[in-house]
């Protein structure tokens, strides 16, 4: 394996290697090489000369050159950051994760860079999170390595039928049948931006950052919980019983995810009567307990404290009461594949949402529910 | 000088809350635009006159139903009159019609009761339906001899053709039992939540959906109490 790290400082350099081949036997460190490239040095082609190419992985820097560190150089441009090689990078190589690699406090992306970023990078890596070994990074690279060697394999970015495409991509998603027309429709998507070659990155990103991080057609352990009306602990306390709905394909080492359309089928399988009339986070609880006369532990409201929670806030990220929330004002287009972005009345309470961004209706709402808090000493 | 009741009602509820349905799917289309035209209609009005009407022959339908026996509900009326900036109703018609269909065979013929003809065309594989049931929200007809409350709702109906097959005796329209005005959302939201629970739930539990559906119920409803219906039998 190859990395690439972008960096002008050679003390990171250091704490990488030292994050990269911790725990490694001799054998193993010796198959990962860790390629330092500084950014002032690539001006002569003798020092490009030196870097070994076709890298497995690319990690850069946020703050590659400061003026307090080169002075006397041009500050026309003011600093030199991991961004504004990225888009160039990315041109360069689409078929290899490329990752922005800083430290949360010096990574503040403005509105504008963090699109930026969005566009050309896999993903933001903090180096405070692997600094403790709690998290293998080297374990999280291989797994994104592994992906993208499956997207060339399938060779989907060279077809250039879309039914074929489209079948490919249901292959690498293990798509159930009942999810066909949801992953479609996200896949129609990528059409419409207007890219007449898509790269492994453009799949990477489609399952990565729109199908896996937006809720709606995979769903991980906490909404999927809470779509059944019950608390994470007991959705992983009944997980064999929706082992087929688990996410297997491209990816799936990443973290766990399950297709909402399978766990409604094997919901469904249980339910009877009326528990089949109304929403599954009312009437799985009950399914589950006539059949098992086992009572789970129901998702709680984090606004209300009342059960069962309905959906998730994505603020927050706790489950909530849909009367507790409202509607998150996306500016961006949205697959209604994907469920409708919630915000909890808490995060307002928490600061965690401005309530200038709520209409006049639901500030009446939220004024109420406010009142209720403090009447009722919550 | 545009009454600001009805302002307020056709923009909050014509641009909001048909909206929110379109997009649900679940209601057949073409009622809806029909629908939004006549909301419009009345938010320009300067005396305030209130006309709404979603005729039979063309109802708004609810395809998906979360039922085991009904399969579409469709919901007609017509409602004529004036909404005062005192929010006092003076309608010279007022009829809401909820009807309830099946497809199920066997709550399509009754053997013993139905047209032999209605079974053997089942028995051929002839998709059919029938409304089972009808519930009427009228106004009282102030040419009736018949004592009835100012508004109320009841249970028949005329049978129309053998598409209704109303379980209901067709003369049997008492007890008429008051009950506040209400306009289509107020309706629809009723339906909604009694027979599209699990399809709707998210839609009219939401905050806002239900800030929309206080509007309709203080343009409406907000003047009347139980009591004053119940009274308005004996008066």
């Amino acid at each position: 394996m190859l990395i690439w790290f972008i960096d002008d400082d050679n003390e990171e350099y250091e704490k990488l290697k030292m994050i990269i081949y911790r725990g490694l036997d001799k054998k193993t460190c010796s198959d990962i090489y860790i390629q330092n490239i500084h950014p002032a040095k690539l001006e002569n082609n003798s020092d490009i000369n030196t870097i070994r190419k076709n890298p497995d992985i690319i990690l850069v820097d946020f703050q590659l050159i400061t003026p307090e560190k080169n002075k006397g150089k041009n500050h026309l441009f003011g600093n030199f950051n991991g961004l504004d090689i990225a888009a160039s990078l990315r041109i360069q190589y689409p078929s290899i994760p490329i990752f922005l690699y800083s430290y949360s406090n010096l990574a503040k992306l403005k509105a504008i860079q963090e699109d930026i970023a969005d566009a050309v990078f896999d993903e933001i890596l903090y180096k405070d999170n692997y600094l403790d070994f709690t998290n293998s990074l080297l374990d999280y690279l291989k797994k994104i390595i592994s992906g993208y060697s499956t997207i060339v394999k399938s060779n989907i970015c060279e077809i250039t039928e879309k039914k074929n495409q489209k079948e490919i991509l249901h292959t690498l998603l293990l798509t159930p049948a009942n999810s066909y027309d949801d992953v479609d429709s996200i896949f129609a998507e990528l059409e419409v931006k207007g890219s007449a070659e898509w790269s492994p990155f453009d799949i990477s990103s489609l399952i990565r950052k729109k199908l896996m991080r937006n809720p709606g057609i995979l769903y991980d352990a906490l909404h999927a919980a809470t779509f059944l009306g019950i608390s994470e602990n007991a959705f992983k306390s009944i997980s064999s019983f929706f082992e087929s709905a688990q996410y297997q394909g491209i990816f799936s080492e990443e973290n766990q995810y399950w297709w909402k359309s399978e766990l409604k089928n094997l919901a469904d399988n249980i339910m009877e009567g009326n528990e089949l009339r109304i929403p599954y986070s009312h009437g799985f609880h009950i399914a589950w307990k006539r059949k098992f006369d086992t009572q789970l532990d129901l998702a709680k409201c984090y606004a209300s404290g009342d059960t069962p929670a309905e959906c998730v806030c994505c603020i927050l990220n706790k489950p909530a009461m849909i009367r507790y929330t409202f509607q998150y004002p996306d500016i961006v287009y949205r697959s209604p594949a994907f469920d409708e972005k919630r915000v909890c009345f808490k995060a307002i309470l928490e600061n965690k949402f401005n309530k200038l961004a709520l209409d006049k209706d639901s500030l009446n709402f939220f004024e109420k529910y406010s009142k209720d808090l403090k009447n009722h000493g919550k | 000088m545009v009454n600001k009741n009805l302002q307020e009602y056709s923009k909050k509820i014509g641009d909001e809350l048909i909206t929110i349905i379109t997009r649900s799917e679940i209601f057949e289309k073409g009622a809806l635009s029909n629908l939004k035209e006549q909301i419009d209609n009345i938010g320009r009005s300067s005396d305030g006159s209130f006309e709404l009407e979603i005729p039979r022959h063309r109802p708004l339908r609810i395809l998906k139903v979360d039922h085991q026996i009904i399969s579409e509900i469709e919901i007609t009326c017509i409602i004529k009159g004036r909404i005062t900036d005192n929010g006092e109703l003076d309608f010279s018609q007022y009829s809401m019609e909820v009807s309830l269909w099946s497809d199920k065979p066997e709550y399509c013929y009754r053997k013993p009761l139905d047209a032999e003809n209605i079974g053997l065309r089942i028995q051929n594989g002839e998709p059919i339906k029938r409304i089972i049931l009808r519930y009427h929200f009228d106004m009282k007809n102030k040419s009736s001899t018949i004592k009835e409350p100012l508004f109320h709702f009841h249970l028949g109906g005329e049978i129309v053709g053998e598409e209704c097959l109303m379980w209901h005796p067709n003369n049997l329209c008492e007890p008429r039992i008051p009950y506040p005005p209400m306009d289509p959302f107020l309706v629809i939201d009723l339906t909604l939540r009694n027979f599209c629970v699990r399809s709707m739930y998210e839609i009219y539990e939401n905050p806002r959906w239900q800030s929309k559906i206080e509007i309709c119920h203080k343009l409406f409803q907000k003047r009347f109490d139980q009591l004053q219906l119940h009274q308005s039998l004996f008066a």
